[in-house]
């Protein structure tokens, strides 16, 4: 890590900007889902009335924020960062999501070696055997750890209990 | 007074026995594994050795299980600070410097100060249950619904003051953590709310599964997306003398440490979030003292003594509601009533008089467990501070494998698992766009608490929100949350007319 800096990741005004239009789309979206619920009722608030306010509130700080990243002037990262950072962020989220999907399908085991596995082939670029290697010692460590010495009923899928 | 330290000095006495000073060691030991780990909280942790007390004596088995509660506030900033994944809610507050410290090559004195400060504030904190706390305890029953609304406001305004970054990305966030408690069962009427259908979510988000996904899933996520060719996770120290805080730390700490105690300590007091707010309204009060507020967030040392002395110092000031009154401060508080109760005790005012040896005995433990908390923790920081040289190819899939069984072992649920996904991949988006995940979980453990004592004050003021404002603790704490909002316009002013009186 350059510097111990923090790594910067940021996205470019034009993402920025993008990305907290997506997020007021979201709150109003909140919002709109809130105004279903009723607000008062007999005397006493309803279940709709903190909601209401909670998500009112954020519509408006991210009409507040997207003004201000439509306003500034920012290139954090270039096009080129941009698509590695795209590039990388799918391959380890792609196979988090997965991992968690398989979880229970295919088992701790089983979905977890799939999943270091390939975490370090692909993502990481290590050669197959180590990556088996590694992938197969922690999963035997976290199987120790917590189904032997926690108790934690850890699902067993496709392999016999 | 004087009747408080002879009820120690009997304490002692008790806690000082081969047999509770190994409970306590269980304990402490016991709660810092347990805080370390992502998913095992101290509730969960005192829950299942609950069945393990009935064979003990009531104060041996209460001496155990605030062992784990305490411990685990300390294990909590371990993970914090190393990896970014907050074992507590209290110590979210420690990510923003405790890990830059870290990842500056400076691991050893964050984690080194948050042991000391723990300490300190545990031993402070500790005297002034036994010296003042059945006196103070009283403060906790002068808190109503308006007065927690207001105590939750400012917490909340408080939040929004951490972290770097535009200020209404921070207040975003704090109101998307305010709607995401909503989601579950009403707390009033147990209307389900936002559920789509979906079963798992009547009981609302978990915590500890926002904080894997947000911040533990989300860091490795980051660190593989900016990764140019590193191969640790973050700079790492060698040799004792760099990991132990130096002068410098201990005069940059020594003020924070102080304060810390002493705020944790009377927040701690209150049922509620006290610890989880002691922890940032110390951060945001030393980041205003400080004399470069612009080094919070790159690794200040006061941002890690200041928040973690005080969440120490809460945790054990939440006994005094609990033994003085019998009122469970927290959910921890609330299993350990379940524990006395098991033994045929019902703490309350008359427990000091009624019961000295357990009153007293779990009192004097607390010292003797944070100074063996204090000897388990300082040998080990090189140990911990190795993990760090661990390269980040390996320690990377370890996080996340220690998230996806974290979240299991919580329900021993998949959807825990995929949620800790999902909020893993929004945590790494959010960061994209600069909004900081702190706010929103912050803001998130405070939701159910506000909700709660707004709707119960708006019913006791028969829907008149002035109720709000007439009581004097409550105006005075949304004084002091519209003085912490106005404060930079403030300032502003403040530095305009000084500047325009320079000029002319």
């Amino acid at each position: 890590m350059e510097d111990g800096a923090a790594p910067e990741v940021a996205l470019s005004g034009r993402w920025d900007a993008a990305a907290l239009g997506l997020v007021l789309l979201l709150t109003i979206g909140a919002l709109v889902l809130s105004l279903g619920y009723p607000l008062w009722g007999d005397f006493q608030p309803g279940p709709g009335l903190f909601p209401t306010l909670a998500a009112g509130l954020a519509v408006l700080c991210a009409l507040g924020a997207l003004g201000s990243a439509l306003l500034a002037e920012r290139g954090a990262a270039t096009g080129r960062e941009e698509a590695r950072v795209w590039r990388r962020l799918l391959v380890y989220a792609g196979i988090v999501l997965i991992w968690a999907a398989s979880f229970a399908t295919l088992g701790f085991a089983a979905s977890g070696a799939i999943a270091l596995t390939l975490l370090m082939r692909v993502g990481e670029g290590m050669g197959w055997l180590p990556s088996l290697a590694i992938a197969g010692v922690t999963i035997a460590l976290g199987w120790l750890l917590f189904e032997v010495l926690l108790g934690v009923p850890l699902p067993h899928g496709v392999l016999p209990t | 007074m004087m009747e408080s330290l002879i009820g120690l000095g009997q304490g002692f006495g008790i806690a000082l026995s081969f047999g509770n000073l190994l409970w306590c060691l269980l304990g402490v030991a016991l709660g810092t594994a347990v805080g370390v780990l992502p998913g095992l909280g101290p509730t969960a942790t005192i829950s299942l050795l609950l069945p393990i007390t009935f064979r003990l004596d009531a104060t041996s088995s209460l001496i155990m299980l605030s062992g784990i509660y305490y411990g685990a506030m300390y294990g909590g900033s371990i993970t914090s600070i190393l990896v970014k994944i907050p074992g507590e809610a209290s110590s979210i507050v420690t990510c923003i410097d405790g890990h830059e410290m870290a990842r500056r090559g400076r691991a050893g004195p964050a984690l080194g100060i948050s042991a000391f400060g723990s300490f300190i504030a545990g031993v402070v904190a500790t005297l002034g249950v036994a010296l003042a706390g059945p006196a103070v305890a009283d403060v906790a029953l002068a808190f109503g619904p308006a007065e927690y609304t207001a105590l939750v406001v400012l917490g909340l305004v408080l939040v929004t003051q951490i972290g770097e970054g535009p200020r209404i990305r921070a207040l975003l966030m704090a109101a998307l953590g305010l709607w995401g408690s909503t989601v579950g069962l009403d707390p009033i009427e147990g209307t389900t709310r936002f559920t789509f259908g979906v079963l798992e979510l009547q009981d609302g988000l978990d915590i500890a599964v926002l904080a894997m996904g947000l911040f533990g899933v989300a860091e490795v996520l980051t660190l593989a997306a900016a990764k140019e060719g590193s191969t640790q996770m973050v700079d790492s120290p060698r040799g004792l003398r760099a990991l132990l805080p130096d002068r410098a730390d201990w005069r940059a700490s020594s003020g924070p440490i102080a304060r810390g105690s002493v705020l944790g300590f009377a927040l701690g007091l209150l049922p509620g979030g006290g610890a989880l707010i002691s922890s940032f309204a110390s951060y945001v009060m030393e980041r205003r003292l400080a004399k470069d507020p612009s080094r919070f967030g790159q690794g200040a040392i006061e941002g890690v003594a200041g928040p973690e002395t005080a969440n120490n110092a809460a945790a054990q000031a939440s006994f005094v509601p609990l033994l003085s009154l019998g009122i469970p401060s927290n959910v921890v508080m609330g299993v350990m009533i379940g524990a006395l109760m098991i033994q045929g005790i019902a703490p309350g005012p008359m427990l000091a008089t009624e019961r000295p040896e357990l009153f007293w005995g779990v009192i004097a433990s607390m010292l003797i467990g944070n100074l063996m908390l204090l000897v388990l923790n300082v040998p080990l920081l090189p140990v911990f501070v190795a993990l760090l040289r661990v390269p980040q190819r390996i320690l990377a899939p370890l996080i996340l494998l220690f998230c996806v069984v974290g979240a299991y072992s919580l329900q021993n649920s998949a959807f825990d698992v995929m949620m800790v996904a999902i909020f893993g991949v929004v945590g790494f988006l959010l960061r994209l766009v600069r909004l900081d995940p702190a706010p929103f979980m912050l803001a998130f453990v405070l939701g159910e608490l506000l909700e709660k004592s707004i709707r119960q004050s708006l019913l006791i003021g028969l829907g008149s929100p002035m109720i709000l404002v007439e009581k004097p603790i409550s105006a005075a704490l949304f004084a002091l949350a519209a003085l912490v909002l106005c404060w930079p316009a403030l300032r502003w002013i403040q530095i305009r007319i000084m500047g325009g009186r320079r000029t002319t």
